[in-house]
């Protein structure tokens, strides 16, 4: 890379110095000297359309946009004189004549600089008290309510198209477009249909850019203004991405969870990470229960743990599960306890399975869109790690070449360059779960293929899924050094998990330990016990054939850490207070310890916490 | 063909392509079509089928071709035909009906058919002789032109290149190949001057130099021939008629640049160009002109056309490069411009398909030669499509600078069916109009651009004065607004509301903040939008404002569209253009039912002088009536006079139009009233209606002004003018004649010791302008209008039975000469024909067509059928004789540069001049009024005296007004009359109320109902205006328009369309009930209170 040239350019009088490359928005905003914008966006490409950032620049005939106008040597800009304020007002006039901006019933508005719409904020700045040109608010906008979390409201749009580009650019799913032109000019999605009908994968990156109301999340809309909120850095628990999250919080509640531009995915979240992880799938479980003549009932914390607590010590063997989605320290606490406690080291993971992770040097998911060559192997990451997918996408839109090696359907078939098949070998060996165990082969001549793609390629990633051959693992181990590895980690924590030596295997015993936290039974089957403790934030099939069942926190009540599949160990920071003083994960095993007579085993867990 | 290796096999191919061209035409019988989508759209087909057929049946033995368009589209199709030696003659609007003739004629007769022929088509070399005469280049329609980039339009056969290199096709690559380095071929292009043809006339050559020194690779070059304006097909015929030069252009350009590849995008819409760039880049290909080591110099190029789905804004070149790319046509900001980062971010030069074609000759014949043709900031032709309202409408091509007017008058021939020009619109939709003041403007890049309009990229729409000039820029801009992409806020919305408010005005909804409202929207749209087209969507609605800004007042203010578009505001055509607003299809209606004393009831609550202006009116209803359109319009004039004409022994007592109450009040109130023509007869007459009590004094012996003292009997009887004016005695008006202001009484006298509340000046305009040349106070020298003064007292004194006062001007046996062209010099050259001169000579300064009096062409031809001779483009310069005339010297004109009134300022022509003999000599050179009566200062005047009113005709005196010719100099009769009809509610609302407001008056509307079925009109021609035979003419005064019979009136007003009940339909009010003829109860009549809120349809 070349070193970047400096240039000088003077605005507003004060001279600054810029990066070649620079728009005249970039530098100014570096500078501290504010120009405002609708329609530009620091994640996205500037589209120079909504004609806010207009400035007046020395030599030009008309006024520029700030947003695409590349600084050069010696310019010389001014961003707030008459002329320019005249063209910000009249094109704010001429939006809020456009459609219904009718701010007293918008799920942005807000008061002054609290305002959550961009557009609204900038009304204030430039002093518009009434509307110039009649407004169309009788013309009647639809609203697209199609969608479970969100709306679209198309009186509230400003045509910006941060959503269209977002929906390119970020997520790469391109649904979002233009119908019509001139004053009919429209968003929509796909060939003009619902959003509901369309490709969207309800991915949210649109919301987060929207400057108005127009794109509004259900959940936190009419919920309460910016002012009023925090912004909480955490990290995703929804697979094993473990992307970045700015969660919005006011009070004790979540309004909702933005993708943080900071993070590692760079703000891309899934339907998963942004909605459906503040959602209740089930009924909470809020109090203990114990079987009582086959029946669940409530009880006291101390009875239920005294049941467990007997029922685990007394049994000839024990074993224990727990799931992939938890943190760490959930992981060391329930092994503790089955080591130390029950003397046992039958622990084994729940939904999920990490391959493989000595594969090296690991991907960072930030070089994934920049790749020029994507091999999947043996997974399908927009089911299953979607963020990773859409960057994958991102990856092909900039003429990434992908190639897919797979025996079923993937969500990335299509983009496809090259396809290759996978053959399934089944083992002797009977599997953990008691099912036909399958490893998939690649002949020799596809793995010939693979490793020329490798090694013709700059810069090439390879992401692998589980259950591979030895041999093709063998073969991923002698690919040239450029290729970096991403593991197709299935479960939010199973590369933590792994590296506590916690992974799927059959378990054989008598009394059983479940660490469901707020999991849900998703096909892998729990072996039938004589006596089965479920710890379960949620109602399920796991929780109604439990003899005890102790409440569990949910993911954003816990605090700790996980590690995704980039190897990476990242925070998992508590966002909200439990209801009825649910315990920490490892706060029922402690007191079943002390009733096992291991009091202190997890005097320090708290202390523990904070330091992995 | 074979695939070229060298330049010298390329050199080799084109020579044996001439010779084969000049052996086809020196032997060869060669019958050549227009076949561009013009020439098929005008059934080319079926004429090529015809001769196909005709050459079979008489075994001529003639080769059959096709070409492309000359770009004489009006008169297409079009074919020329070559004998063996001769030049290429060609034929207008040939239909398979004329195949047979032109193939027994002229290929087997070997005579060309003069009737049908515009000319020959020149050939360059010696050799070939003229097919006939004229040669085509001698024609006003092809003088003025030079021809670069359409050099083989409509001479070669588009889909052979075999013509192409024929005509030195290609011998521009070679010299550029053989003999040029890229930076040489980039100088020439930046000597040259050209500059881009697509409208925005950035240096072709300087573009070509940015593009080659960027950095980025692969490089493109992409042809834009996205033509979208409406009425533009400039490029489209190009592309038809001769793809090898553009795709030539283009190739000349990759070199330059570095580039590789090259794409056309071409609108979807153009079939044919598409068809046939595909067939010369396949044939150029073939022949090794594109691919590969293009003869053997190394470098390769290749063309890849691509369809555009006819999306306006895909003529901006970053939109284009988007649609290239697959995306949505839409553009980005510059910087980065496309030689920068075009096309997926390469350096990409785009030019429009003008500018390619234009290359080949630049390059063949040297930049120093296109330099030298055009403007020095403007070098080379400009191709125009024109189109409106012009009588050769097609593609020019003309060198730059020149003026306007010339492209309009002498290439397009003109104005159709008379009509007066009104604006060009240049540019496009996003272009701008330019009215008549404009004509002498040079046509280049700056001077367009700094008198309001664009250069655009070619199209050039005429418009005549049917034309609103609103509803015009309305029209452009609704197609802006909706070709806008949508993507930034300033078109997007500004364009909408812009819209929003020009149909406010059209609707009759305006108010005069809708102007500001345009004027900011305007500036800020210009300024601020992302590109060209929302940056030059309010060009049109600017430019309109600029030169037009009266006519979106009358709009606002009268809801008046004075040129009859604007639906909402005009009910009829005819009574919208009527001065007075006579309400012409309820008459019409009436008259169809024969209830003549109804029609005639309608037509004097507006006008009293039905009888009068059934004879001696302009009609302007019948100019703009839409029957004209489908055939002939309809007779109003001659209905009126026959309606009148049945009351003319029922004298009519004009009815109080106000309460009890109101005319008690006014009663005590009396007005004067100077001067008795129809502006203040017409004046007292409705102040008298409002109960004033109303004095006219008359300063001649007889009431009526120049009715009765200027317009000859011969036009006018007597008889019906005085039982008119005695309508208006009898409302209660008093008529005093041989009264002078000035001169028997003072205004001051008026207003004070004889108790005047109000005066209304109507004196007229009746003082003649002097010729002031040498000799013109010489006796035998007479003022036209004293002339028709001594005959006109002659007429009213026989028609009020008493003896002749025999002082007649003796012009018995003289030759007279008569200098002017308006109606008074009309008027005196009949009249002195009818005295028994010898002779009668009009003297005019400018062309027939454009005298004054050609609003009354009738006139016209009777004075030439009549035996009156006209002398034209002469001016008088000395009156000759000794004591008396013995002639006069006529200087020669030439027309020069347009005056405003878009016609041509004559000119002294050399030195040229010649004696006119003649005893007599009478100026008639326009009037002005006579103020020499009044008092220095008492009154202001404007030049040429005429007084200065405010909105409410009052002059600067309070209590005075002014009306008719007094104010708006000489006129019509009608205007007269609209005149008196406001003033009286001037006049009548200051006595009132002390306050001036400007008038409207407010007539009932009348909804007649259809009583006939148009069908049975449908096929019925005007009726014939049946006049005195000539011979009976000479020496008698009888009235020469005979008039219709009442057969002949009710059948011609049945023609009438009755665009009234149409307007109530689109206005959503109920038409009165269809009955069946005969019956009675079809009237619908509307208080005025009611109408007055749809007032605007006039």
């Amino acid at each position: 890379m070349p070193e970047t040239t400096i240039v000088n350019i003077t605005v507003n009088g004060q001279a600054i110095q810029a990066k070649a490359g620079q728009t005249v928005l970039q530098a100014a905003s570096a500078a501290g000297i504010d120009i405002p914008t609708l329609c530009d966006h620091p994640q996205l490409h500037s589209a120079g359309s909504c004609r806010v950032c207009l400035v007046e620049i020395e030599k030009q005939r008309t006024l520029q946009p700030a947003c695409t106008f590349p600084v050069v040597e010696g310019l010389v800009v001014l961003t707030e004189t008459e002329k320019v304020v005249a063209a910000r007002k009249f094109s704010l006039q001429m939006l809020f004549s456009e459609r219904s901006h009718y701010c007293m019933v918008c799920t942005a508005s807000g008061t002054g600089t609290t305002s959550e719409c961009e557009l609204q904020k900038l009304a204030y700045r430039y002093g518009m008290d009434c509307f110039t040109y009649a407004p169309a608010w009788q013309h009647g906008w639809p609203l697209d309510a199609s969608r479970r979390f969100f709306v679209m409201d198309h009186s509230r749009c400003v045509l910006c198209r941060r959503c269209i580009r977002a929906c390119d650019e970020i997520a790469a799913n391109h649904t979002l477009g233009v119908a019509q032109r001139g004053a009919r000019t429209m968003v929509c999605a796909d060939d003009d249909v619902t959003f509901a009908d369309s490709s969207c994968v309800s991915c949210g990156t649109c919301l987060q850019v929207c400057p108005t109301g127009a794109l509004s999340d259900r959940r936190s809309a009419f919920a309460g203004h910016a002012s009023e909120c925090k912004h909480v850095p955490t990290t995703c628990m929804g697979c094993a991405v473990g992307c970045g999250i700015k969660a919005v919080l006011r009070g004790n509640s979540i309004l909702r969870l933005e993708g943080d531009w900071e993070g590692n995915t760079g703000g891309l979240l899934c339907a998963t990470g942004r909605f459906e992880s503040l959602q209740s799938p089930a009924p909470r479980i809020h109090r203990p229960m114990v079987r009582r003549d086959g029946k669940l009932v409530e009880t006291s914390w101390d009875d239920a743990i005294n049941a467990a607590a007997r029922g685990l010590g007394g049994a000839a063997s024990a074993a224990a599960f727990v799931t992939s989605r938890t943190v760490n320290e959930t992981m060391i606490a329930v092994l503790e306890f089955l080591n130390e406690v029950l003397k046992s080291d039958q622990v084994s993971l729940l939904n999920g399975q990490a391959p493989p992770t000595e594969l090296s040097p690991r991907a960072k998911l930030r070089e994934v869109a920049d790749a020029d060559c994507i091999v999947v192997v043996g997974g399908d990451p927009i089911k299953h790690q979607k963020a990773l997918g859409y960057l994958i996408r991102r990856a092909f839109d900039r003429q990434a070449r992908i190639i897919i090696i797979e025996d079923s359907e993937t969500g990335l078939d299509a983009l496809a360059a090259q396809h290759m098949r996978l053959s399934a070998i089944s083992h002797n060996g009977r599997s953990p779960f008691e099912m036909l165990r399958y490893s998939y082969h690649l002949s020799l001549n596809d793995l010939s293929q693979f490793r020329k793609a490798t090694e013709e390629a700059q810069r090439p990633i390879v992401a692998y899924g589980t259950d591979l051959s030895s041999g093709v693992y063998a073969a991923m181990r002698t690919l040239p050094a450029k290729a970096h590895f991403l593991p197709l980690v299935l479960g939010a924590n199973s590369a933590g998990a792994a590296r506590y030596g916690i992974e799927p295997r059959g378990v054989d015993a008598d009394a059983l330990f479940v660490m469901a936290g707020d999991d849900l039974p998703d096909g892998q089957p729990i072996p039938e016990a004589r006596f089965t403790v479920v710890q379960a934030a949620w109602q399920s099939r796991w929780t109604e054939r439990a003899d005890v069942v102790l409440p569990g926190r949910l993911w954003h009540e816990k605090r700790g850490q996980m590690v995704n599949l980039e190897d990476s160990l990242r925070p998992v920071v508590q966002l909200t207070e439990p209801p009825d003083q649910i315990g920490a994960d490892w706060m029922p095993l402690a007191m079943m310890s002390a009733v096992l007579g291991r009091p202190g085993l997890f005097a320090s867990m708290a202390s523990v916490q904070g330091s992995l | 063909m074979p695939s070229l290796k060298t330049i010298a096999e390329l050199r080799q191919l084109v020579e044996a392509a001439q010779c084969a061209a000049r052996v086809r035409a020196r032997t060869g019988t060669i019958i050549t079509i227009g076949m561009g989508t013009c020439g098929i759209a005008a059934g080319a087909r079926e004429t090529l089928a015809a001769f196909q057929e005709e050459l079979k049946r008489l075994k001529v033995d003639a080769e059959l071709a096709s070409t492309g368009c000359i770009g004489v589209c009006v008169k297409e199709p079009l074919v020329d035909i070559q004998l063996p030696g001769l030049s290429r003659v060609l034929y207008a609007n040939v239909g398979p009906e004329m195949v047979k003739t032109l193939v027994e004629q002229h290929l087997v007769g070997r005579t060309p058919v003069r009737q049908w022929l515009i000319g020959s088509l020149s050939s360059e070399d010696g050799d070939i002789r003229a097919g006939c005469e004229p040669q085509l280049r001698d024609l006003p329609l092809f003088s003025k032109q030079q021809r670069i980039a359409m050099r083989n339009c409509g001479i070669i056969d588009p889909e052979r290149i075999d013509d192409y290199l024929g005509r030195g096709g290609y011998l521009a690559l070679a010299r550029v190949l053989g003999e040029m380095t890229s930076d040489a071929v980039i100088a020439e292009m930046k000597a040259s001057g050209l500059r881009g043809r697509g409208g925005a006339g950035f240096l072709t050559g300087q573009k070509w130099e940015f593009c080659r020194k960027a950095t980025g690779s692969p490089k493109y070059v992409v042809c834009n021939a996205d033509e979208g304006d409406p009425g533009a097909f400039m490029d489209r015929s190009i592309l038809e008629s001769d793809p090898h030069s553009v795709v030539e252009g283009m190739i000349i350009a990759a070199f330059a640049i570095g580039a590789s590849q090259g794409f056309i995008y071409c609108r979807e819409e153009y079939p044919m160009a598409i068809a046939r760039l595909q067939m010369a880049i396949a044939q150029a290909r073939e022949a090794g002109l594109l691919g590969e080591n293009i003869l053997g110099r190394g470098f390769g190029f290749n063309v890849e056309l691509k369809e555009g789905a006819g999306a306006f804004v895909c003529g901006e070149e970053t939109a284009l490069i988007a649609s290239i790319e697959g995306k949505r046509g839409e553009p980005r900001p510059r910087p980065p411009f496309p030689v920068q980062s075009g096309l997926w971010g390469k350096p990409t030069n785009i030019n429009n398909v003008k500018s390619y074609a234009m290359t080949p000759s630049i390059m063949t014949k040297g930049a120093g030669w296109f330099a030298g043709i055009g403007t020095p900031k403007s070098a080379g032709t400009a191709v125009f499509a024109l189109t409106g309202k012009v009588n050769h409408t097609g593609l020019i091509e003309v060198p730059m600078g020149i003026p306007l007017g010339d492209i309009i008058f002498d290439i397009g021939g003109g104005i159709p069916k008379g009509k007066a020009f009104k604006a060009v619109q240049t540019g496009g939709p996003l272009g701008g109009c330019l009215p008549a003041s404009c004509l002498n403007t040079p046509v280049d890049f700056d001077s367009l651009q700094a008198a309001g309009a664009v250069m655009g990229s070619g199209g050039m729409i005429v418009v005549d004065d049917d034309t609103c000039m609103v509803e015009l820029a309305k029209y452009f801009l609704q197609f802006a607004a909706a070709e806008s992409c949508g993507k930034c806020v300033p078109c997007r919305v500004g364009g909408q509301r812009l819209l929003e408010a020009l149909t406010r005005i059209t609707d009759g909804q305006g108010v005069r903040k809708d102007l500001e409202v345009i004027r900011e929207i305007s500036a800020q749209m210009m300024s601020n939008s992302l590109c060209g087209l929302g940056q030059r969507t309010p060009g049109p609605v600017m430019a309109a404002l600029r030169f037009f800004e009266e006519e979106f007042i009358t709009h606002i203010d009268e809801k008046l569209c004075k040129s009859g578009q604007c639906k909402a505001l005009v009910r009829a055509r005819c009574v919208n253009t009527c001065p007075a607003g006579v309400d012409t299809p309820a008459y019409l209606a009436l008259v169809a039912q024969g209830r003549f004393a109804e029609g005639l009831e309608i037509h004097r609550q507006r006008n009293p002088f039905a009888m009068v202006c059934g004879r001696a009116c302009p009609a302007f209803c019948e100019s703009k009536c839409r029957r004209g359109e489908i055939d002939e319009p309809i007779a109003v004039r001659l209905i009126k006079r026959f309606m009148a004409d049945q009351a003319y022994d029922k004298p009519w007592t004009p009815p109080v139009i106000v309460s009890e109450q109101e005319a008690r009040v006014a009663s005590k109130q009396r007005v004067a009233v100077i001067g008795s023509g129809p502006a203040g007869l017409t004046a007292a007459l409705r102040l008298a209606q409002r109960g004033y009590r109303v004095t006219v004094y008359e300063k001649m012996a007889f009431p009526g002004g120049m009715m009765s003292w200027a317009i000859p009997e011969y036009r006018l009887p007597r008889k019906e003018l005085f039982a008119e004016i005695d309508n208006v005695r009898r409302a209660g008006v008093d008529i005093q004649c041989g009264l002078a202001i000035g001169k028997d009484f003072t205004l001051d006298q008026l207003m004070g010791p004889m108790g005047f509340a109000a005066v209304v000046l109507a004196i007229g305009a009746h003082r003649s302008r002097r010729l002031n040349i040498p000799g013109d106070g010489m006796e035998g020298v007479m003022d036209g209008i004293e002339f028709l003064y001594r005959v006109a007292e002659d007429a009213s004194v026989r028609a009020m039975g008493l003896p002749s006062n025999e002082a007649l001007p003796d012009v018995r046996g003289k030759r007279v000469a008569v200098v002017g062209g308006g109606d008074v010099a009309i008027d005196v050259a009949r009249t002195s024909l009818r005295l028994g001169a010898r002779e009668v000579h009009v003297i005019y300064r400018r062309q027939g067509d454009d005298m004054p009096a050609a609003h009354l062409p009738e006139e016209i031809a009777a004075a030439r059928d009549e035996g009156i001779r006209f002398h034209t483009l002469v001016n008088p310069v000395e009156v000759l004789g000794f004591e008396a005339v013995t002639g006069i010297r006529l200087q020669q004109q030439r027309l020069a540069e347009f005056d405003d009134t878009a016609r041509r300022k004559p000119v002294p022509h050399g030195g040229e001049s010649y004696v006119l003999n003649c005893e007599m000599l009478i100026p008639a050179i326009g009037q002005m009024p006579d103020v020499t009566w009044l008092p220095k200062g008492a009154l202001q005047v404007e030049r040429g005296d005429t007084f200065t009113i405010g909105e409410a005709f009052n002059t600067s005196r309070p209590g005075v007004f002014a009306a008719g010719d007094a104010v708006s100099g000489p006129a019509t009769i009608v205007e007269a009359v609209a005149h008196g009809n406001l003033v009286a509610v001037a006049v009548d609302h200051w006595v009132r109320t002390g306050e001036f407001v400007k008038p409207q008056y407010i007539t009932p509307r009348v909804d007649v109902g259809q009583v006939v079925d148009f069908q049975d009109y449908a096929g019925v021609h005007r009726a014939a205006n049946h006049r005195l035979p000539v011979i009976q003419r000479e020496g008698s005064f009888a009235e020469v328009e005979q008039g219709l019979d009442e057969a002949a009136a009710c059948q011609e007003a049945r023609r009438c369309l009755r665009c009234d009940l149409e307007w109530l339909d689109l206005m959503k009010l109920p038409r009165p009930p269809k009955c069946p003829e005969g019956a009675k109860p079809c009237l619908q009549e509307e208080s005025a209170a009611v109408s007055s809120s749809t007032e605007a349809g006039r």
